[in-house]
């Protein structure tokens, strides 16, 4: 793991190699085996298969950008024809999900939604020129896989590293904390939003608030922050 | 153009459901400010940045002198600049409202803005809060133009509360260079020759900013005698795009009210107004002290005791 800058050179040695988010071949090296990022970031170096290994930059934003295969949190604001608009980033411009994109979903069966919902889904297509669309079918079984309307509960906002990492850790140190003091639902998008939903309002609300201050916690200071915010709503 | 914040249905609903138990999103109460953070720069006179929670807005004062106005010879110019710029939030454009540049524009942005900047002028221009008579050097010739120019930072709602703190620390901080005038002429010190003056301030008028929710929604509002609308003070993004109406409230210690605004929204009884204005009043005391406190505790960081031992008339023997 290090540091690069775009226009930095990455030496690989075999030429099996999976290229990840941010990486691109270097210009004019079709042949040879360099890299280069497209972002300013920390490189790193995963293991894809036994025969290639994935290079990817990980560095932090706030704005997403749709990439194929991403789990997003929109917000449903317009339908028009077959497609309902979805808004991923506020001031962004708008997505498309198919209202075929639904499990079980036909032209008597139509998924009934209404503006303001919010949805969790897959980005099924991005092409250049063309607006990104999404889906609400899991690409390998074909069926629901998770994804869908999402009712009741809290959206909030969080940088998109912290949310990528919390959906590909799932035993990071906050969430096993959190799950000693109340039992919740969550769904987490890339496009760092992410959806929440507990009991009673004021768990929700501690939880909110613990999960979007712990981007700036340390693991030692976690359990005691975690105790101050849940005790600051208990005694309201 | 067009573009907005998103709000889910999910977080209207929650919003509501969490201020009928008294609740809101950050952990306060709906009666309670969020924690206001009033940093003075050291390197001038006159640049304070003011925190809201979240919200943030910098002010800096300047002043030149310059003619003044033909039809007012023995006023001096006081101008308050509060564009907001799109680096706070995309939700501003560049030059929608402020300084009329698209006058043509009517998105809901632009009036937005200029909202904003006509409650900041009226709550501490023309509540006179700075004596522009002061200010006169050489009648009709002369006089000091203050400049108050705004800049905002961040924003998550409440931008009025947050300036009007900012604009009046910043003028009571600020201190213009000292002048000697002979007939026409005017002399101006260098602020290392003369100390330089503060401003004439006469009162310090505080923005208290009050966002209205109906738990039975509007229509029960209109129709209905329930007044159990939920008062909220220093309302934060969401909750500012999610109410229903707002009231903006400008008193300065002594209970003056300098400035009321309510644009729309829910109608309010005219007790439940009485109320907030004697709440306000409350919060505008603590607010006041607080400004004075962090002015306080600057001047005793400016000061420099050993040039002050100097410059006195008598040496302590």
């Amino acid at each position: 793991m290090s540091f690069v800058l775009p226009g930095n050179q990455i030496q690989v040695k075999s030429a099996n190699v999976v290229l990840g988010p941010n990486v691109d071949i270097a210009p004019g090296s079709i042949n040879e085996t360099v890299l280069t990022p497209t972002t300013a970031g920390m490189l790193k170096v995963k293991k894809a298969n036994p025969q290639s290994s994935l290079y990817y930059v990980e560095s932090n934003t706030k704005r997403y950008v749709p990439q194929i295969n991403d789990f997003v949190i929109g917000v449903l604001f317009g339908a028009f024809g077959e497609y309902f608009r979805i808004s991923l980033n506020s001031f962004s411009p708008p997505v498309l999900l198919n209202q075929y994109s639904f499990p079980n979903a036909s032209k008597k069966n139509r998924p009934r939604l209404s503006n303001g919902d919010l949805v969790y889904a897959r980005v099924s297509a991005v092409e250049r020129n063309v607006d990104v669309e999404l889906s609400c079918i899991d690409a390998t079984t074909g069926k629901e896989g998770g994804f869908g309307v999402l009712s009741d509960g809290l959206v909030f906002d969080v940088k998109l590293a912290f949310a990528r990492y919390l959906l590909f850790n799932s035993d990071a140190e906050i969430f096993t904390q959190l799950v000693k003091r109340c039992k919740f639902e969550i769904a987490i998008g890339v496009n760092g939003r992410i959806w929440i939903k507990t009991d009673d309002i004021k768990t929700t609300i501690a939880c909110v608030n613990v999960i979007r201050n712990s981007q700036n916690w340390t693991k030692e200071e976690l359990p005691a922050k975690i105790e101050d915010t849940f005790k600051v709503l208990k005694t309201n | 153009m067009g573009l907005d914040y998103d709000i889910s249905t999910n977080e209207q609903n929650f919003v509501l459901e969490a201020l009928k138990q008294d609740v809101r999103l950050d952990g306060r109460k709906l009666n309670e400010m969020r924690e206001v953070n009033i940093k003075i720069l050291p390197s001038e006179y006159g640049h304070v940045e003011v925190s809201l929670g979240r919200t943030r807005v910098g002010c800096k004062v300047s002043s030149e002198i310059v003619k003044p106005y033909e039809d007012r010879p023995f006023e001096g110019i006081f101008m308050i600049n509060s564009e907001i710029s799109p680096m706070c939030s995309p939700f501003f454009e560049v030059g929608a409202g402020g300084s009329g540049y698209g006058v043509g524009s009517n998105s809901s942005q632009a009036n937005e803005e200029v909202l904003i900047s006509r409650m900041i002028e009226k709550a501490v221009r023309r509540s006179n809060a700075l004596d522009v008579e002061s200010l006169c050097i050489v009648a009709g010739k002369k006089c000091w133009a203050i400049r108050a120019d705004l800049q905002f930072l961040n924003y998550d709602g409440n931008f009025v509360d947050a300036s009007c703190i900012a604009v009046m620390s910043a003028l009571l901080h600020f201190r213009k260079p000292d002048i000697e005038v002979a007939g026409e002429d005017v002399v101006v010190y260098d602020t290392n020759q003369r100390e330089p003056v503060p401003l004439s301030i006469l009162h310090i008028p505080i923005s208290i900013t009050f966002n209205y929710f109906n738990p039975n929604g509007s229509e029960e509002n209109i129709k209905g005698d329930l007044n159990n609308e939920l008062i909220l003070v220093d309302a934060d993004l969401l909750e500012e795009r999610l109410s229903l109406g707002s009231m903006t409230i400008t008193l300065n210690k002594n209970q003056e009210i300098c400035q009321m605004m309510k644009s729309g929204g829910l109608n309010i009884d005219a007790s439940l107004i009485m109320n907030c204005c004697s709440y306000a009043s409350k919060l505008v005391d603590e607010l006041t002290e607080k400004i004075h406190n962090v002015l306080k505790q600057d001047a005793a960081v400016r000061t420099n005791k050993t040039e002050e031992k100097e410059l006195r008339v008598f040496n302590e023997r």
